[in-house]
């Protein structure tokens, strides 16, 4: 009985498989493309302090790996500045109610950004998905606490604001 | 030596922490059992991948393991007082 049941799960899986026929290598490269996006907004709002030397930008690589997608290599960021330092690492794109998060820590602590609706101001309670419209993907800043998720927007103030709380700042 | 010792009879008998450990692992696998792109999820598995949840499911069940098992040591140490006091 239990082999039979297993045997119905693979062939249900496998059903599942072709019946999705998600284009995975497209969505693989969509959030590299968000990965790109985010870094180069970073870089952009750091380059002022990377100039006058008083912080310090490098990007190491690792792999994430990902069902359906597979392995694949992403950047990661490190900045460091006044006995400080902060990484920034992409976590995934196959997450649920997202199409990508980032996750950035520093010692007191660690922010998360999320792929979300570019007009979301947040959550509340448990979510579920009426008939909602394709999203049009953005990256929010995330804060959390035990009843609601609220978003702050992706900005230069923000950004700082976020990097200030997890630092010794 | 019996009469200066009062038992309250409250801990829970083995088969009452068997049926409650079985309703737990359940209730956590249900809890936990979505896929990424489930359409209704609670809150807080906002932004978790597959891999952080399965973690999370872990550690809760080994969490119920250890209340379970600190319970059963309550339970059997009542029963070795009340058979050395009675």
């Amino acid at each position: 009985m239990s082999k039979q049941a297993f045997d119905k799960m693979l062939s249900q899986h496998e059903k599942v498989e072709k019946e999705s026929q998600i284009d995975w290598e497209k969505k693989k490269k969509e959030w590299l493309k968000f990965i790109d996006d985010f870094y180069q907004s970073v870089e952009n709002w750091l380059k002022p302090y990377e100039k006058q030397e008083k912080l310090k930008l490098s990007y190491s690589t690792s792999v994430l790996s990902e069902e359906h997608i597979g392995s694949y290599q992403i950047k990661n960021m490190t900045i460091v500045f006044a006995d400080q330092q902060v990484r920034i690492e992409p976590v995934g794109t196959l997450l649920i109610g997202t199409k990508g998060r980032i996750d950035m820590e520093g010692s007191r602590g660690r922010v998360q950004f999320l792929l979300a609706d570019k007009e979301s101001k947040g959550m509340k309670i448990d979510v579920s998905a009426e008939k909602r419209k394709v999203p049009d993907w953005t990256w929010k800043i995330v804060i959390r606490d035990s009843r609601h998720i609220a978003y702050d927007e992706f900005n230069e103030d923000n950004f700082f604001s976020a990097l200030m709380e997890i630092t010794n700042g | 030596m019996a009469n200066k010792v009062s038992f309250s009879n409250q801990q829970s008998s083995l088969d009452e922490i068997e049926a409650y450990y079985s309703d737990s692992e359940r209730a956590l696998n249900h809890f936990f059992d979505m896929s990424v792109a489930a359409s209704q999820f609670p809150l807080r598995f906002l932004g978790y991948s597959k891999i952080q949840l399965n973690a999370e499911l872990k550690s809760r069940k080994e969490h119920l393991d250890r209340m379970c098992v600190l319970e059963i040591l309550a339970t059997l140490e009542a029963k070795f007082q009340i058979t050395t006091y009675c």
